[in-house]
């Protein structure tokens, strides 16, 4: 998220908002803005609808593959305390990008927690469609 | 199921962080792109 955050001028720039949703409750939730200082609006689906009608699945499988419990290791190696469970640690998330018609422009379903998209290649596909 | 470029995209109504209701479709339909990140949860 901090990526996301260092750019926003950018997705300003290119006529894009930014819009963060999430299932957790309203207390983690203000804490979360607290310790990223994300300047986006956060919404709350605290029942998870948006994330299944958006596709994203929830998975114990994948949400402790390999791949975050490398991250979990680095970040205890690190000197770096967990933050504890804050809410359903099955749930993937995603990314999307609509235009103005309600048409998706960019869906990306992550495969597994640590699995985002590059913030360099949304703005490139940002200043794409802007071309458009 | 997952969605494809081109879908549209669903249109449910979410809560601010004050417990106000809001339409998802409101922020797409005031400005040109809007990018949707759905957290994980939040730690």
């Amino acid at each position: 998220m901090t990526q996301f955050v260092a750019h926003r001028q950018q997705f300003m720039m290119l006529n894009c908002k930014v819009i963060t949703i999430s299932f957790g409750t309203t207390y983690w939730a203000n804490v979360w803005l607290q310790e990223t200082q994300s300047p986006y609006p956060l919404l709350l689906d605290k029942e998870q609808e948006s994330y299944t009608a958006f596709g994203l699945s929830s998975s114990r499988w994948r949400a402790w593959g390999l791949n975050n419990l490398a991250y979990y290791a680095k970040k205890l190696l690190a000197g770096e305390k967990l933050k504890g469970n804050r809410g359903d640690t099955h749930q993937l998330g995603g990314d999307f990008i609509v235009d103005q018609q309600g048409a998706i422009q960019f869906a990306y379903a992550s495969k597994d927690p640590t699995d985002r998209p590059n913030v360099q290649e949304i703005l490139a596909l940002l200043e794409k469609l802007n071309r458009i | 199921m997952s969605l494809k470029l081109g879908d549209r995209a669903p249109n449910l109504t979410l809560q601010t962080i004050s417990g106000e209701p809001i339409d998802l479709k409101t922020y797409w339909q005031d400005g040109r792109f809007t990018y949707l990140i759905f957290l994980r949860h939040l730690a």
